[in-house]
């Protein structure tokens, strides 16, 4: 299923056991500034993949990213040490892009919105971007349908790999919680991929320019 | 009967270890051939944004947040920002233990059995679920303190209307905040009850010696709720709610610290509502631990930060980022005015900061939920001696700056000097009974309540400042302020 196969897909989320407190963010919490540095070099790519996942492709990534950041800093001396440092600056990341998408969507929108286009690897072609944003865009289309909270959840856990119980610090919520949350959007996200008529076309038009297409995709061309 | 698989079982059957009656029933059924097809493709799709790896422009993001953390590191260095003590923790954890202590003995008492009967009556003290027609208390009336975004009062007839200051609220009426309402009533001298958005509350009863208030739906407040008196007379009803839709007491909010910033003009941006723009001083609140509500970035150096607020016609909104140059003044939220104010400015979210007399002073919560001034950091270079209150110190006038906003921030900077002269002269039977300038409570004046809430400020009748600093009036036996009495600094507008 999604949960066991997302545990074992690379670039997760990774749980880090030490329960120590790094020792640039107790330099940082001190007022060193180079401090502040190795915190964003240290964690910038954790971040930028969990707002990219709960945002979405949109173009205002770099703005989300920078926010959390200035969060951080700014809430940094309120850090109690009390959870992991990760989990909480998981959770201050959770918080500000879910603002901003609540944000968005009270704007009223004008013309399409733009999409993040991230900077292609050099052995990346145009096509190959284009085919991976437009499988992207058709995923997240169905995650928008559903409730802010169930969406949260499943991209945490089955998208991130963030176990249960993290994901439990992370929004605030009993595990139990969590877990029936997990299992409702599930059924939800199962249930709009069945009746949606476009998205075996998606996974295949695409296909054609994506040698790295998954495998699940790759048997249904087979 | 549908005998189809549900979706989880054919997608499993995908896999080499499904089951197998499911697989083959899949590959004979056209329809669930078709499902297998898309849940296949929308696997595929998660694994690839699994295994997406976006990556930004870092450099060009690093240098941008370079002096936003430099800036950081120097407030902490200069001890504007303190990390969080052990002690600092401990001391919370106390407070929160008390807070949680006094809650449930006050629930607990709302529940016991009768205590002893209150002066002036006869018989049995009503419980929490006598009837309510026992007591032959006179009743009274409650008084309207804020009405606002449509609060509507419903009476025992059935007959609505909009709720107003000249409101009759008698023991029956219901009260309906309305989805972007909000409703303050007096319910008798010292306890007020807080209708938020959304919520609807009944007076059930309103006795000279006895009120309930029973909720049914939303939130609402009833302050002040842990402190228990020698006549508490006000009883929540808080388990016999009548629960139309999920409703839940509002959540106790000792973090706040309630303050006004004198802005020289702001437009609030409500959902589902005309934008409102309000000239003159806005209340809002900063949350005193933690992080602040809510805060947009506006661009790449946010200058201030939103939070919810209450503006001065007393609707709920939210504020455009503040300045963290604004002037604030305070609304007496149990924080006395420094003796030699100087000046005074948000830092941040969560800081407040005062100069006295060349001095730092910062604005904490202490136990008891008591506002005190801590000096903190070094002391500053002595300021030129200056009248027993002053302005805010001016910040250099930005060059780019325009008439019309050099004209406001003049404005803004008398109105702190008045309101500032206010705090430190006016007596409780001074001139200014509503020196706050934002809500009229009528009646008589509210006794000091022990217990100031996140709107006790609002809803006292005047401005509370220390006594015994001033000259007494022979006339009348009262203190009248070192320089005599003055005219309400808003009115000298």
């Amino acid at each position: 299923m999604l949960s066991s196969a997302a545990a074992a897909a690379p670039g997760l989320y990774v749980s880090r056991d030490d329960d120590a407190v790094p020792e640039y963010v107790l330099r940082a919490q001190r007022g060193d500034a180079r401090a502040f540095q190795d915190l964003f070099r240290n964690h910038r790519r954790d971040v930028t993949r969990l707002c990219a996942r709960l945002l979405g492709p949109r173009a205002d990534l770099e703005d989300v990213v920078q926010e959390v950041f200035l969060q951080v800093y700014r809430s940094l001396p309120s850090f109690r040490a009390e959870a992991r440092f990760t989990t909480w600056l998981h959770r201050v990341s959770v918080n500000v892009t879910l603002m901003h998408l609540r944000a968005a969507r009270s704007r009223p929108k004008l013309g399409h919105e733009l999409t993040h286009e991230p900077p292609a690897p050099e052995d990346d072609s145009p096509q190959h971007n284009a085919a991976r944003n437009e499988r992207l865009r058709a995923l997240y289309k169905i995650l928008d349908t559903l409730a802010e909270k169930k969406r949260t959840v499943f991209i945490l856990h089955d998208l991130e790999g963030v176990p249960a119980a993290q994901i439990s610090k992370m929004v605030e919520a009993p595990v139990l919680t969590v877990r029936t949350r997990l299992f409702y959007a599930r059924k939800e996200v199962y249930a709009a991929m069945a009746a949606d008529p476009t998205l075996a076309s998606v996974a295949r038009d695409a296909l054609g320019s994506d040698d790295s297409a998954p495998a699940a995709v790759a048997h249904e061309e087979g | 009967m549908n005998t189809h698989p549900d979706h989880e079982d054919i997608l499993a059957s995908l896999d080499a270890d499904g089951d197998a009656a499911t697989r083959a029933h899949v590959e004979g059924c056209a329809e669930c051939s078709t499902v297998a097809d898309r849940l296949r493709a929308g696997r595929g799709l998660i694994d690839l944004a699994r295994a997406h790896e976006p990556t930004l422009d870092w450099s060009r993001m690093e240098a941008r947040l370079e002096a936003e953390a430099e800036k950081v590191a120097a407030e902490i260095r200069a001890g504007a920002v303190r990390p969080p003590s052990r002690l600092r923790s401990a001391v919370a954890a106390g407070v929160m233990v008390s807070m949680a202590a006094a809650a449930v003995l006050y629930v607990g008492r709302g529940r016991r059995a009768p205590r002893a009967p209150a002066r002036g009556r006869s018989g049995q003290h009503p419980r929490s679920g006598a009837d309510p027609g026992a007591s032959r208390a006179a009743r009274v009336e409650a008084r309207v303190l804020l009405a606002a975004g449509g609060a509507t009062v419903s009476t025992a007839d059935s007959s609505t209307a909009r709720l107003s200051a000249v409101s009759t609220l008698v023991e029956g009426v219901t009260l309906a905040a309305g989805d972007h309402g909000r409703a303050v009533v007096s319910l008798r001298p010292g306890w007020s009850l807080d209708v938020r958005p959304g919520a609807t509350a009944n007076l059930r009863r309103l006795r000279e010696d006895e009120t309930v208030v029973a909720l049914s739906g939303g939130e609402a407040r009833v302050e002040p709720a842990s402190s228990v008196g020698e006549d508490p007379g006000v009883r929540v009803r808080s388990g016999r709610w009548t629960v139309h839709r999920p409703a839940r007491p509002v959540r106790d909010e000792v973090s706040t610290l309630r303050v006004v910033v004198l802005m020289s003009r702001a437009t609030f941006e409500a959902e589902g509502a005309e934008p409102m723009h309000v000239t003159g001083p806005v209340i809002f609140d900063l949350p005193a631990t933690g992080a602040p509500r809510a805060v947009q970035g506006g661009g790449q150096r946010p200058r201030g930060h939103r939070l919810s607020a209450l503006n001065a016609l007393g609707d709920l909104a939210v504020l455009p980022p503040v300045s963290l140059n604004a002037t604030v003044s305070f609304t007496d939220g149990g924080a006395r005015a420094l003796a030699a104010l100087e000046a005074v400015q948000v830092m941040g979210p969560t800081t407040i900061q005062a100069r006295e007399g060349g001095r730092l002073s910062r604005l904490e919560i202490g136990t008891g939920r008591v506002l005190r001034w801590t000096p903190v950091g070094a002391t500053v270079a002595a300021a030129a001696p200056r009248p027993r209150v002053t302005a805010p110190t001016p910040a250099a006038p930005d060059p780019v700056q325009t008439e019309e906003e050099q004209r406001l921030r003049a404005w803004t900077g008398s109105a702190v000097r008045r309101i500032a002269t206010c705090f430190t002269r006016c007596r409780e039977t001074s001139r200014c009974p509503d020196a706050s300038g934002f809500i009229r409570a009528r009646g008589e004046p509210q006794p000091r309540a022990r217990d100031r809430g996140r709107d006790g400020p609002y809803l006292r009748q005047r401005s509370r400042v220390r006594r015994g600093s001033g000259p007494v009036d022979p006339a009348t036996g009262r203190e009248r302020g070192p320089h005599g009495p003055h005219p309400h600094p808003l009115a000298q507008r």
